[in-house]
């Protein structure tokens, strides 16, 4: 089995495709391995690709009217991304650039579409993934109405204490909805405040009053 | 609890790597070298800094923190919920 046909036939979207199906599919996508800080797609561009990600990490970034890139968000493997613009036929949401090392499946817009009005376990895998999609974004969106970072990330500490957990800078941001260079400079910031203090692999919260209050949005 | 700090390493995943060597040049310490069975972590080099985490492609490489509220003699019992 070549290497674009073992991707395609384990990735969850084309699960349980026959033989000829697969192959169907295979004709269709492009297996690319690519170097870090390289360039995918533009924001505001029309969708051309749908991406799936197989390995590695991309930065989605938007661009603010004074021209700064903010990264907004960092896909990991597993994750499809243009998807939104294939089927609406909008200009694409944000910049992609490589993180890391990446290997990734590409589709044209055009042959995308066509698996998904040809093939309904694929439309309704990948309709099934909008879903969640959607519950998590809903429930981020009223902690970013009412949130800011530095109040998310305080109540987050408070309550992996109280659990006793362990997490890496990327799994606090994932929680929060935000990128872990984010969650680094608002850790460095508390730790100036006097807030915690950080050692190798621990964060001790030194001041819990500080940052409680800061978890309810008062000023501190 | 607080863990012991001499204890707490990097901690690799050696089904997952697939020995790339991008953590070897993002080490700002030198502190990882590519041997017959994987990436090999020089624990006293480490500093804990995160640049070979951020870097590995397959998630490999995870820098956790374990948070914990700070002895009493720092601030006082707090329930924290």
């Amino acid at each position: 089995m070549d290497e674009l046909t073992r991707y395609i036939a384990e990735h969850p979207y084309f699960a349980g495709l026959s033989a000829a199906e697969l192959a169907q599919v295979c004709r269709m996508a492009r297996v690319r391995h690519l170097g870090h800080g390289q360039v995918l797609a533009l924001e505001g561009s029309p969708c051309e690709e749908v991406f799936l990600l197989l390995e590695g990490r991309v930065r989605a970034l938007k661009t603010s009217p004074e021209g700064r890139e903010q990264v907004v968000r960092e896909l990991q493997p597993g994750e499809g991304f243009y998807l939104v613009p294939a089927l609406d036929g909008g200009p694409l949401p944000v910049t992609t650039i490589t993180a890391t090392r990446v290997t990734l499946l590409s589709f044209s817009q055009e042959d995308f579409l066509f698996l998904l009005e040809r093939y309904p376990t694929v439309a309704r895998r990948v309709l099934v993934e909008f879903a969640g999609r959607l519950r998590r974004l809903a429930a981020l969106t009223g902690e970013l109405a009412l949130r800011t970072v530095p109040q998310r990330l305080a109540r987050l500490l408070l309550e992996s204490a109280r659990a006793g957990r362990r997490m890496t800078q990327r799994e606090m941001a994932a929680q929060i909805g935000t990128v872990r260079e984010v969650v680094a400079r608002a850790l460095t910031d508390f730790e100036r405040r006097g807030w915690l203090r950080r050692r190798r692999g621990i964060i001790e919260l030194v001041d819990v009053r500080a940052l409680q209050r800061l978890g309810l949005g008062e000023e501190v | 609890m607080i863990p012991d700090e001499e204890r707490i390493v990097p901690e690799i995943n050696s089904e997952l790597c697939v020995r790339c060597g991008d953590c070897l040049s993002a080490c700002p310490e030198g502190a990882l070298s590519l041997g017959e069975e994987g990436i090999i972590l020089d624990e006293e080099k480490c500093a804990y800094c995160g640049d070979c985490e951020d870097i590995c492609p397959t998630g490999a490489i995870a820098l956790p923190f374990a948070i914990v509220l700070a002895p009493l003699e720092d601030e006082e019992e707090e329930d924290v919920g």
